[in-house]
């Protein structure tokens, strides 16, 4: 695959054989040997064949090998015969991150982690067959598709409050409720308000570095701040979901008359049936996504309470903001000096605005929108803002997280022999997992060092650094 | 000669996992994977295979019905919750199957399990004749 340096930061795969644009990926010199190992490059190219892509198919530092997209893949395409592909927006509709902060200190919290967890452990479901509390009937289910986070709070999950920080409000509308399977429906009915496996995690942490104290300020973050992330999806539903339509779009592209060098970037055009159908149904996932994480941040508040026995407003959780990283959006940016409105597929991408994009709270508006990047387990995670570079270079997009560097396999491997929950307690991280193996599949030298990522994307100017959060510790699937 | 078992191997992949099978023949195929599938999923050793049932399926051609043979496994698991263990494939051509299946209702007392699968992708996905029968490749969504 040839790759040519635009910037020291930038590299492109040029225009050849079916491609309509060129490809273009966001890495440094370092980094880039590596991506080029994996097949992600090949599946950026294999991106830039899709009917009404304009400017680039772009990818993020953190690309690695996806299904039909590369994760880290962001693509943007002309409403008028551009095309959306349920292969761009991945199987975990709205896999997305929510950072709270609080009013305690790393000092208060640290010698009462292990209660913390414990509690956190029991109130939020983690892990394969875990059901929530909430079991749904498909009619109220259909509530949660059309409303989100919205009817999270109605239910008495969180307040009002906190729905002005989560991008789309945490209710997108046009969700259909009507293009939804049966399947998807039983999928998700009794998974509201559960974290799932794998990579997906709630984790108790503090502000350990302080990069842009402006923005800070604004964010309301200090040194030694207890935050909480939560990192979760759509679950069973967006699973099901994004299969349902995989089979709609094989028989599309026949349809259509669509050529693709890869099958699983079955697509349709957006305007035709099929395309709005995905859409009606995506929309429906992304709101499930949106309702699951402020259910669960309400009981992660109660386990809080019941844990450290204060008030709510002593412990004084409030959300910072909340990203999506897998989503189809439409959006109006500026290409070649024109407003354009587009379908932006961001997979394993976030949303980064600039300062002064009316899409974000009027609180933030002076510094960008926060972009929230997970790291590994032992290491740390990032709070970003966007910027006017991610404006004009990446359709206002950057990074996701760290990405494996090995596979589940090896991970396991790497761990035998070694306790990595007793190793990470030591580092002064107490970790609760329904399986042992997930622990094992997510050491941290699974993952590549997410300070890497977050550097090349502030070095390319695509987004910039506010703090850097270190974990005390965390539950998972 | 005496025909081979029906076996799987894994395939590495870095973020999800996937297998590769080997089999005499086509439904040795779609068995095989259906054990390789639970057994990323759980520990089968664990499991007794106390309740049965009759799977039909229908797919546009042996390739799509591999997948969504898996795939309603799996759904099966993830709704019902029963771990599945013994698979027979009583009827096969390309685009039908039918099948009686065997597991046991999730009890997470008594069983490990090990990971969620999202989904059976299409990716990489192939089934073929080998020269001593059938290979098939599929990766799952984890």
């Amino acid at each position: 695959m040839k790759l040519r340096k635009v910037t020291d930061y930038l590299w492109e795969i040029p225009k050849e054989g079916g491609m309509r644009v060129p490809a273009r990926i966001y890495a440094t010199a370092k980094m880039i040997d590596a991506i080029r190992n994996d097949n992600a490059p090949v599946q950026a190219a294999n991106v830039a064949y899709l009917p009404g892509i304009v400017k680039y198919s772009l990818a993020m530092p953190d690309i690695h090998w996806g299904y039909g997209f590369p994760i880290g893949g962001v693509a943007a395409f002309d409403l008028e015969d551009g095309v959306i592909s349920p292969g761009g927006v991945g199987y975990d509709i709205n896999c997305g991150v929510r950072l709270m902060a609080s009013r305690l200190t790393r000092q208060q919290i640290q010698p009462k982690i292990k209660q913390l967890v414990n509690s956190l452990f029991k109130h939020v479901p983690t892990g394969v067959g875990s059901r929530g509390d909430l079991r749904l009937t498909h009619e109220a289910e259909k509530k949660v598709l059309v409303q989100g986070a919205v009817w999270a709070v109605k239910h008495g999950y969180g307040t009002e409050a906190d729905l002005e920080y989560i991008e789309e409000n945490g209710s997108t509308d046009a969700a259909d409720t009507t293009v939804v399977s049966y399947k998807a429906l039983e999928r998700g009915r009794a998974q509201l308000g559960t974290l799932g496996s794998g990579n997906h995690f709630l984790e108790v942490g503090y502000v350990a570095e302080i990069c842009d104290e402006e923005a800070a300020r604004v964010l309301g973050l200090e040194l030694d701040q207890v935050t909480v992330i939560i990192h979760c999806g759509s679950r069973g539903f967006g699973h099901q979901v994004c299969d349902d339509y995989l089979t709609v779009m094989n028989r599309a592209v026949q349809k259509y008359g669509i050529s693709l060098p890869d099958r699983q970037l079955c697509c349709a055009p957006i305007k035709s049936p099929e395309g709005r159908e995905y859409l009606g149904a995506m929309r429906c996932a992304v709101n499930f996504a949106f309702a699951n994480r402020q259910v669960i941040a309400s009981w992660a508040g109660d386990a809080f309470q019941e844990a450290l026995r204060m008030s709510p407003n002593e412990i004084g959780l409030r959300v910072v903001y909340e990203v999506v990283h897998n989503i189809a959006k439409f959006e109006t940016h500026e290409v070649d000096g024109e407003q354009m409105k587009l379908c932006v597929h961001r997979k394993g991408a976030t949303r980064a605005f600039a300062p002064a994009s009316p899409d974000i709270p009027a609180a933030y508006r002076g510094i960008g929108q926060p972009v929230l990047i997970p790291g590994d387990m032992g290491r740390y995670s990032y709070v970003l803002v966007g910027t006017q570079g991610a404006m004009r270079d990446t359709f206002g997009s950057t990074c996701h997280g760290a990405g494996r560097a090995m596979s589940r396999h090896k991970a396991r491997k790497a761990a035998r022999g070694r306790s990595i929950a007793s190793e990470l307690e030591k580092q002064g991280i107490y970790v609760q997992a329904s399986s042992r193996r997930t622990i094992d599949e997510e050491i941290p030298e699974a993952y590549k060092d997410v300070a890497s990522v977050v550097d090349a994307c502030q070095l390319a100017g695509i987004s910039k650094k506010v703090v850097q959060l270190k974990p005390l510790g965390c539950i998972k699937g | 000669m005496q025909k081979r078992a029906s076996r799987y191997v894994p395939v590495e992949h870095t973020a999800d996992a996937g297998i590769k099978i080997f089999a005499p023949d086509l439904k040795g195929v779609f068995e095989s994977a259906a054990q390789g599938l639970f057994d990323l999923i759980a520990n089968l050793d664990r499991v007794t295979p106390t309740s049965r049932r009759q799977i039909e399926i229908e797919a546009t051609d042996r390739e799509a019905l591999l997948v969504t043979w898996l795939s309603e496994l799996n759904y099966l698991f993830l709704t019902e919750r029963v771990i599945f263990k013994k698979f027979q494939i009583t009827t096969l051509d390309e685009c039908a199957l039918s099948a009686l299946v065997a597991g046991e209702p999730l009890d997470l007392e008594k069983h490990e399990i090990y990971t969620e699968v999202k989904a059976v992708t299409y990716h990489g996905l192939y089934v073929k004749e080998a020269d001593d029968g059938c290979e098939a490749q599929v990766i799952f969504d984890l």
